[in-house]
């Protein structure tokens, strides 16, 4: 085995997936931009973007559902096109409004996806079936909308996967079921160590459980590192000049708002020399801690990923964790 | 697999249900349709024909519906991408959806035999003829491999239904061009039989299906199209190469083996009639003995003993090389083969495995099949009797047909049988009746049994019952004449003594026609006697002459005069008679032991009599002399005569079966033709 090789393989021991840029094209649309993402392994990762970022094509090529263009990926140390079925069997993936056989019951789609892996913990299904009142016995035609979401992340879990794709699959659920989620199946892989990949809108909620967090923008991921280091180093920096020139803002600053006694803008590599620096032309400097909801709409607002246009040119580099 | 093989049987068993209920509807329609008919069902085919379209139609609509929404209907739904995120592999998900479509397909099937059994309670005893009913087993599997690829690339159910019907219609006439470009130049019609072409269809749309799933996109991208129609295509030849491989490794292989080489006929110079054809020898090649014989009027029927002839050859006697070649089936199942006195075309009649007659005419130039191929089921019932008319533009065959009729307010089965008359390209142009018959009313015995025969215009055949009652009939309008019945003179039958008439010759100039027969009593007892006669009749019927009182082995024209081989104890005799003769004066006496295999006119009016130790001419006065060339006193011993070419050379076979040679019997050259 190559030195490279043996690289490529400590570093998959530590992250449940790594890919080398990803790249996937729908005719003309390039859905996914050489991504090369790494998710921590015990991690619950949120993949942020805006509508139409390839958050799904991202989880369906790491599934296999779809072939990437290009590039290549691992997922628990299997290679995601070569070993599909290995990684799915470790896995357990639900998306977004999860179409089910109507057909069935509960149990019975419990049932065929017991019949589908080699182990099945019925225990954990009903953990989060129980909670939110819904009947084994009841068909999946009967259930709401949020209630078939969450039986399909009851049946997405009965093989305790390593790794849980959840494709906005919290939306739709109303604060109580979502609150029993977060309590029963997150909470308790996260406890297990196990990895949760997760997209969606609701950044307060991804705030509230993320660890980790990527921003899908476009096709290309633009962030990708700890929630913590994310707020760390995205700071919003707002300077008083009351009579003098407007100050210099770093080239590489996010939404730069002008007013007539006062500038903000965003830095995405945020240190105390800079404030350090800026507040030395004699201004009084003012750091703002910002939400992940905050800078989220700087990135993508700055990457072009909120309009029509394309990226701006202070785009935020990609920042590997 | 399990899983999702039950799941997927579980979604569709509806559709099984659903089934029953349509089959139980056809089959009571069905029956009330044709009540009568039913009641009078004895046969099987007949019981094959009637729940064939029950099994047929039902199941096909089963099949159809449940396997368009194999896949189409997971697209549809949304549900193909959680069942893809399953730890299954596609190859094994495809396959888990085909055998539980397979497992409907066939499920419905035995399902619906309920119904049809309480209309039919036959089909119960006879349940098995139902699966060997290619058209019905190919024809489901072809539905559903099909189906199956369109489930796969299509999305909805609608696109799947509508693509799968229109691609079942373009296969069809696909297969008819097919049919009549590719098949006779590889020389075997049976394997382009719709269902065996649907057969070596079916691996390559299930290997397309399953290409097309396990690479494709979830959605009808043009990646998927393209994907699709390339792997169709991929597959279409690979089975193609395969099959065609496979088919030509076992030609060679059989070749490799040939034995025995037998005569089937030998047409154009044979005929030596005033077209003049392509020479043309049709040969079984590694058989032993004949799949053919003459069948004194009835063209050629198969030979008796055990059939091991595996192909069947046209030769071009002029250059030698092979006009066609056809395979033959170990079961004997191929029972007349001729080709047209012009030496153009070829017909053959055989029998499918699975007990069907049908007719093949080739155009030997073009090496096309010109007609048939396929079962032909709407003749009913036998064909057989397969004659040219002398220019070869007309094709007459025996049909024995059963066909459902009323009489008395009930239903019967008739029998009956009538001459077709057809051109080549199979179109009929006259059906010609002979009898039939009802539970009630049947033919005398003389009237099953009808002898006929062309006349030389080959615009009018004779046909002759066994009593000797000729009729002339024209083919144009077929309009009967009737030429002559007995009294024969000169005989007055001993009481209870009654004719049987058995063969029919025209002679070239269609001046006369030369019947043989005998009289027997009925039934034969061990002291009744044979009276055997020879009758030369004037083609008007105005005239008969009892030419002889023996029994003729051997009869053949030479112009406007008849020789006839005679038997006595000690000696064979050749007779001749000719107009204006009122018998048959003998010209030659031979000692029997020369063992004479055929008598032949040569072009000069002389006559050749090849024995199998020493070959004879009588010339035109009658004078008897072996052969002048010395070698000609071996060569009889050594090949078996066949025929004679349009040169005037004799073609023959040699003992061993292993070549045929041309004989020149004047210089005693000879050249070898096959192999």
């Amino acid at each position: 085995m190559s030195d490279h090789g043996i690289r490529s393989e400590a570093v998959t021991e530590n992250y449940a997936v790594v890919t080398h840029t990803l790249t996937r094209r729908f005719g003309r649309k390039l859905a996914l931009d050489s991504v090369s993402a790494r998710v921590s392994v015990g991690s619950i990762y949120g993949l942020m973007g805006p509508n139409g970022a390839g958050k799904t094509t991202f989880i369906r090529c790491l599934l296999n559902l779809i072939n990437p263009t290009s590039g290549s990926g691992t997922v628990l140390g299997h290679d995601m096109v070569r070993d599909s079925v290995a990684v799915r069997r470790r896995i357990g993936h639900v998306a977004a409004l999860q179409p089910l056989w109507e057909w069935m019951t509960v149990r019975e789609l419990a049932n065929f996806m017991a019949g589908c892996y080699p182990r099945w913990d019925q225990e954990a299904v009903k953990a989060v079936l129980s909670p939110v009142g819904i009947d084994p016995n009841d068909k999946i035609e009967e259930l709401s909308r949020g209630q078939r979401t969450l039986a399909a992340l009851a049946v997405a879990i009965g093989h305790q996967p390593e790794l849980l794709l959840l494709d906005e699959a919290l939306t739709g659920l109303d604060p109580i079921s979502r609150r029993e989620v977060l309590r029963n199946v997150i909470d308790v892989m996260h406890a297990e160590n196990r990895t949760v990949l997760i997209t969606g809108q609701d950044i307060a909620d991804m705030e509230r459980i993320c660890d980790h967090v990527g921003f899908l923008i476009k096709g290309k991921l633009f962030w990708e590192s700890t929630l913590d280091d994310l707020k760390a180093r995205v700071k919003r920096i707002r300077i008083e000049h009351p009579s003098g020139p407007q100050p210099q803002v770093p080239v590489n600053a996010l939404r730069v708002e002008r007013a007539a006694r006062e500038t903000e803008f965003t830095v995405t590599d945020f240190t105390r020399d800079l404030v350090e620096s800026l507040a030395a032309q004699g201004r009084r400097v003012e750091m703002l801690d910002l939400s992940l909801e905050d800078i989220f709409v700087d990135l993508a607002s700055a990457s072009g990923g909120l309009s029509a246009a394309g990226p701006s040119a202070n785009a935020p580099m990609k920042v590997s964790a | 697999m399990r899983s999702v093989f039950a799941k997927e049987f579980r979604q569709n068993h509806l559709l099984v249900w659903v089934g029953f209920l349509l089959s139980a509807a056809i089959a009571v329609l069905y029956w009330a349709w044709t009540r009568n008919y039913v009641k009078t069902i004895q046969d099987e085919r007949d019981l094959n024909a009637f729940c064939g379209i029950i099994v047929l139609l039902t199941t096909g609509v089963v099949v159809l519906v449940s396997t368009a929404g194999l896949f189409s209907i997971e697209t549809t739904r949304g549900t193909l991408p959680f069942l893809l995120g399953l730890p299954v592999s596609r190859a094994r998900i495809w396959l888990a959806k085909g055998l539980a479509g397979l497992a409907i397909a066939i499920s419905s099937a035995l399902l619906l035999i309920v119904p049809t059994s309480l209309v039919l309670p036959q089909i119960v005893k006879e349940i098995h003829f139902l699966l060997y009913l290619p058209d019905i087993v190919t024809g489901v599997l072809f539905l559903f491999s099909v189906t199956l690829f369109c489930s796969t690339v299509f999305q909805r159910v609608i696109s799947v239904l509508l693509v799968t019907v229109i691609m079942l219609a373009v296969v069809l006439i696909g297969e008819a061009l097919f049919l009549n470009s590719v098949a006779p130049i590889l020389g075997y019609d049976d394997l382009f039989d719709f269902t065996l072409l649907s057969l070596f269809l079916v691996p390559a749309f299930l290997l397309a299906s399953l290409f097309t799933f396990s690479r494709g996109e979830l959605l009808m991208t043009r990646r998927k199209w393209g994907l699709a129609v390339f792997s169709l295509l991929v597959g279409i030849l690979v089975v193609g190469f395969a099959l065609y491989g496979v088919r030509s490794w076992m030609y060679r292989y059989q070749r490799s083996g040939v034995k025995a080489l037998e005569a089937i006929s030998l047409h154009g110079p044979f005929a030596r009639s005033a077209v003049g054809g392509e020479p043309v020898l049709s040969l079984a090649v590694a058989g032993s003995p004949a799949p053919f014989q003459r069948d004194t009027d009835h063209g050629w029927v198969r030979g008796g003993g055990p059939y091991r002839s595996r192909h069947l050859v046209v030769i071009d006697l002029k250059t030698g090389r092979e006009a066609l070649v056809l395979p033959l089936r170990k079961n004997p199942g191929e029972r007349e083969a001729d080709a047209s006195p012009d030496g153009r075309f070829y017909a053959q009649i055989s029998q499918g495995v699975f007990g069907e007659r049908r007719l093949s005419i080739w155009d030997l130039r073009s090496r096309r099949l010109v007609h048939g191929g396929m079962p032909k089921r709407l003749y009913g019932g036998e064909i057989y009797g397969l004659d040219w008319s002398p220019k070869g533009d007309f094709l007459a065959l025996n049909v024995h047909y059963r066909r459902p009729a009323r009489a008395n307010g009930r239903g019967v089965m008739v029998d009956g049988e009538s001459i077709y008359v057809m051109r080549p390209n199979g179109d009929v142009v006259k059906q010609i009746p002979l009898w039939e018959a009802t539970p009630e009313r049947e033919p005398d015995v003389y009237s099953y049994f009808v002898r006929w025969t062309w006349a030389p215009d080959g615009i009018s055949l004779y046909t002759m019952r066994l009593d000797g009652h000729i009729l002339r009939h024209r083919v144009s309008d077929g309009e009967a004449q009737k030429v002559w019945q007995p009294p024969v003179p000169d005989v007055s039958l001993p009481k209870g003594y009654f004719w049987w008439f058995n063969q029919l010759i025209v002679s070239p100039d269609g001046r006369w026609l030369v019947i043989r027969g005998v009289a027997r009593t009925r039934p034969q007892t061990e002291s009744s006697k044979n009276l055997s006669v020879t009758l030369v009749i004037s083609s008007d019927g105005s005239r008969a002459v009892l030419i002889s009182r023996d029994i003729a082995t051997d009869l053949v024209w030479s112009g406007d005069r008849l020789f006839l081989t005679l038997f006595s104890r000690s000696s064979l005799s050749v007779h001749r008679w000719q107009p204006g003769e009122d018998r048959a004066v003998p010209v030659a006496t031979l000692p029997l032991n020369p063992a004479i295999q055929k008598i032949a006119s040569l072009e000069d009016g002389s006559l050749l009599i090849w024995g199998q130790k020493q070959a004879y001419l009588v010339d035109q006065r009658g004078k008897l002399a072996p052969l002048a060339d010395p070698r000609m006193r071996n060569l009889p011993h050594d090949y078996w005569f066949l025929g004679l070419d349009s040169e005037g050379r004799v073609i023959a076979k040699n003992l061993r079966g292993t070549e045929i040679a041309a004989i020149d019997i004047k210089t005693g050259q000879l050249t070898k033709l096959y192999p």
